[in-house]
């Protein structure tokens, strides 16, 4: 088909969008009436402009910009995660599964008070009100590890002066070496409940 | 009021600090248009949902790189083309249609709706066949009602190379259906 160079012919696309004053309008319907180029092209144009789209059921818009945020965020990290080198991963692993080996963690400073100096320099506890002496007839002749913690415990109470010094200190951001037994031993105990154990081995 | 420019911008300017909800914000504003012009491209409206979606990911993911050069709409519809063009390329199945293979329909034909039918497959077969350049260039100017300097940003070419583009597939479209009703 012969390519129509009407000054006409360029104006097509604007004419179909409606873009044309009235006077170019005329101008270009007049031309294609004669033009059977412009005619054609005319009519391809409006086919496509009039073209109707299958519109989705309204839940795809509803929930497009949530599903787009959400896929992108979760991209985002998998990105982030991607730029982090497979042996640094492995390394990081490893240190984890050895500081929990080793129970090396965070700790608050450790700050023993003078009362608890004394006695581990050897002082009776009793003598410095940590506690009162219990009568041997109460202990058992053979001790079991948990009995030998329990009395231990007792023999350990601590005096009114002890709690208030270790409370001062504990405000201070300090874990006292009571504190600390305590811990030590919940832990213990913990440790041996049969429910902890079953959970160990179910995970 | 705001004008509808003033809040894109403030859209665009809090999504690029990284507020979700303005970004869902600017994805409710052009989800239609954007979905429309896959679907037009795409020519099939699962693929067009699909593009969809992934397009605003990927404008989320790369939204500081936006720098308000063009409008936003323009922007997301850039982006849309490759994702499209991407399509087309990796599944290396971009479909030529053979022109000269596809039947031409009788205006006697008694069956008018599945005359229609066919002959409105027969048009968008051979839309659809079109290269994709070409195809963007027809999609754009047309449907989309962009001038000829806006097709070419979405397209990333010269405004020239988009004006050709356009043409060649108007003479495509007007070999094919010379001398037929339309």
């Amino acid at each position: 088909m012969k390519v129509c160079t009407h000054g006409a012919a360029k104006l097509l696309p604007e004419y179909i969008l409606g873009q044309l004053d009235p006077e170019a309008a005329e101008m270009v319907e007049r031309h294609a009436k004669n033009c059977a180029s412009c005619s054609l092209e005319m009519r391809l144009l409006r086919k496509l402009e009039k073209e109707e789209i299958a519109e989705p059921g309204p839940w795809f818009y509803e929930s497009l910009p949530a599903r787009v945020t959400a896929e992108a965020r979760t991209r985002k990290k998998k990105r982030v995660l991607s730029l982090v080198p497979a042996w640094a991963a492995g390394a990081a692993a490893v240190l984890v599964l050895v500081l929990m080996f080793l129970r090396i963690g965070p700790q608050t400073p450790l700050k023993m008070n003078a009362l608890e100096n004394e006695y581990l320099q050897g002082s009776d506890p009793v003598s410095l009100g940590l506690g009162e002496e219990i009568p041997p007839a109460s202990t058992p002749t053979v001790l079991r590890d948990l009995d030998q913690i329990f009395v231990k415990d007792l023999e350990d109470a601590p005096s009114e002066a002890l709690v208030t010094e270790n409370d001062a200190l504990e405000n201070e951001g300090y874990e006292t070496l009571d504190a600390k037994t305590m811990r030590v031993f919940e832990n213990m105990i913990e440790d041996m409940t049969p429910q902890k154990a079953r959970g160990k081995v179910m995970s | 009021m705001t004008e509808p420019a003033t809040l894109e911008r403030n859209l665009v300017e809090r999504a690029r600090k990284g507020d979700n909800q303005a970004f869902e914000d600017l994805v409710r504003m052009y989800q239609k248009p954007m979905y429309r012009y896959l679907c037009r491209l795409t020519g099939n409206s699962e693929e067009a949902m699909e593009l969809t979606q992934s397009s605003f990911v990927k404008a989320y993911l790369s939204m500081k790189r936006f720098r308000g050069e063009s409008s936003f709409k323009t922007y997301l519809f850039r982006i849309a083309s490759n994702a499209w063009r991407n399509t087309l390329r990796d599944r290396g199945r971009r479909q030529q249609v053979d022109i000269e293979g596809i039947p031409v329909t009788s205006g006697d034909n008694p069956h008018e709706e599945l005359v229609r039918a066919r002959e409105q497959d027969r048009f968008w077969s051979i839309v659809d066949g079109l290269p994709p350049r070409q195809k963007e260039a027809l999609v754009l100017r047309i449907r989309e009602g962009y001038p000829f300097e806006e097709v070419a940003k979405v397209m990333g070419c010269t405004p020239g190379s988009a004006k050709a583009n356009y043409h060649h597939a108007v003479e495509k479209l007007k070999v094919a259906f010379e001398g037929e009703e339309i």
